[in-house]
């Protein structure tokens, strides 16, 4: 027990609720589900499943909301400008309270499962607006409340603004990996991820990289999260980011879905494969050690390896969210669907994390081919694909058994990967059924 | 890991079969690869032998 002097402390167990309690109470968040997503909230029998022997993998990541609003105001933010609007209604920063609760129960998750090691992710809004002296506090909590059994990697995914000199040295001290995002090319990025004041960020972003970029900051540079657009060139994208030197970066697609498509999502043809092939070739033909982890997920995917990212595959998600309020969420890119989406209706300070795991959007995201639409399972490349990002399946009033919104893009893109790969691949190291192959 | 016999002989599920055997993936050969995309993406699949069915990260940048 972590003493908080003369704080009011609620110890974490004092307030256990039993699953049965769980399910009674659980009442609006459940019904909403019911409503928007049939699948998997009424649909999917969780009890007939653990019944035929699947379990549940335990939690890997868990994400801390440690602040609720954000300094920037980016037009296409799955977190204030698209369906689900919890934000309003939470407290802007997260109490010691909660995340001291957040930090017992993963630790209890932690030695219940055996787990040798966890990523804490701390997250937003903008988790610097936190402030330094609470990310201190916070990460000292977490490392006192996990066992030494296991390895607690820290990391933060910022929008880089805040990302001065002083923050970087305390985030250096305390070992927290940063992640930054920006969008590519300064104009873009100056018109998407805009300050509050309608200013651009880019210039701001750009001097946070390159401090991370410096020697001294290097171990502290997670990579660089991209998301695509098509109003920018892909090769020019790919260039400025590259140019940064990340350890690792990541395009991600718009979030969409069927309901609520974005750009040219839905349209005859496959606009966003374009772009991402044209970077895709970029990126294979430099060589410059620089990771992509859609193009590695893919690649690894095409040699018979497991994802590492939401985005293509089959693997299961580790990952659960605790929000300011001690709420207990689902990855919040579910923001991008329908208003309570991500709910649960568990409270850190009142429920285990293993509860969170029984939830049927959670079960939903780790039983792999069982989770997709016959047209997934019949298709190919489903290994590869895995039926793409799980927010992009939704249809309203039907859930999330469906193709991705993106479907014809990922074919396209699958496809082209794999007659690069194949043609690339020595023979020595190919499986027989390919002994000879060149291209699909 | 997916294995090769999970896939049926002949069609277009032939194609989609596992690219690489495993076990004929060595360190000689990776260093023959030297260091491009492919090659990378390679000693990652050997290093995930440890944990073949992966876990996916929340964190975007997680390696």
């Amino acid at each position: 027990m972590i003493d908080l002097g003369g704080a009011r402390h609620r110890e974490a167990g004092s307030r256990d609720h039993a699953p049965s309690d769980v399910v009674a109470s659980a009442g609006d968040p459940l019904k909403s589900h019911r409503h928007h997503a049939p699948w998997p909230y009424r649909d999917l029998d969780v009890v007939a499943i653990r019944g035929n022997g699947w379990r549940p993998t335990p939690i890997r990541d868990l994400i801390v909301k440690v602040h609720q609003r954000c300094n920037l105001a980016c037009d296409y933010c799955y977190v204030y400008t698209q369906a689900d609007q919890s934000w309003r209604d939470r407290p802007k920063a997260m109490s010691r309270e909660i995340w001291l609760a957040a930090a017992t129960r993963l630790a209890r998750h932690v030695r219940a499962h055996g787990l040798t090691d966890v990523r804490v992710v701390l997250h937003g809004g903008e988790p610097l607006l936190f402030g330094a002296a609470r990310l201190e506090q916070l990460v000292t909590d977490f490392e006192a409340a996990l066992p030494s059994s296991c390895v607690a990697t820290f990391c933060i995914q910022s929008n880089g603004v805040l990302l001065d000199d002083d923050m970087l040295a305390t985030l250096r001290r305390l070992k927290v990996s940063v992640g930054v995002s920006i969008d590519g090319p300064a104009a873009h990025h100056d018109r998407h991820r805009v300050r509050r004041d309608g200013s651009g960020s880019f210039s701001a972003v750009r001097a946070a990289i390159d401090r991370l970029a410096a020697p001294e900051n290097r171990a502290s540079f997670a990579g660089l999260l991209c998301t695509v657009s098509l109003e920018t060139d892909p090769v020019e994208t790919y260039d400025l980011l590259a140019s940064f030197r990340p350890p690792v970066l990541d395009f991600l697609l718009p979030h969409a879905n069927w309901q609520q498509a974005t750009g040219r999502v839905g349209e005859t043809g496959s606009p966003y494969a374009s772009w991402l092939i044209a970077a895709f070739d970029r990126w294979y033909q430099a060589g410059d050690g620089i990771r992509v982890r859609l193009f590695e997920d893919i690649i690894v995917g095409l040699c018979g390896g497991a994802s590492r990212s939401e985005q293509v595959g089959l693997s299961p998600s580790g990952v659960l969210v605790v929000e300011t309020d001690g709420a207990i969420e689902q990855v919040d890119s579910l923001k991008s669907t329908y208003d309570g989406a991500c709910a649960t209706g568990l409270d850190i300070r009142d429920h285990e994390l293993d509860l969170a795991l029984m939830n049927p959007g959670v079960v939903a995201r780790q039983i792999g081919l069982d989770a997709l639409s016959p047209e997934c399972r019949a298709c190919p490349i489903v290994r590869v694909c895995g039926g793409g990002h799980y927010a992009h399946r939704f249809k309203p009033g039907h859930g999330f058994q469906n193709p991705s919104v993106y479907c014809r893009d990922m074919d396209r893109l699958v496809r082209h990967i794999r007659d690069r790969v194949i043609a690339d691949l020595p023979k020595e190291v190919r499986s027989p059924t390919h002994a000879h192959a060149t291209q699909a | 890991m997916t294995a090769i016999s999970e896939f049926g002989g002949g069609g277009e599920e032939s194609l989609w079969a596992p690219l690489v055997d495993v076990s004929r993936l060595s360190v000689p050969a990776l260093i023959e690869m030297q260091e491009g995309a492919l090659a990378l993406c390679l000693q990652r699949l050997l290093r995930d032998l440890d944990d073949p069915h992966g876990v996916i990260s929340g964190f975007g940048n997680a390696p």
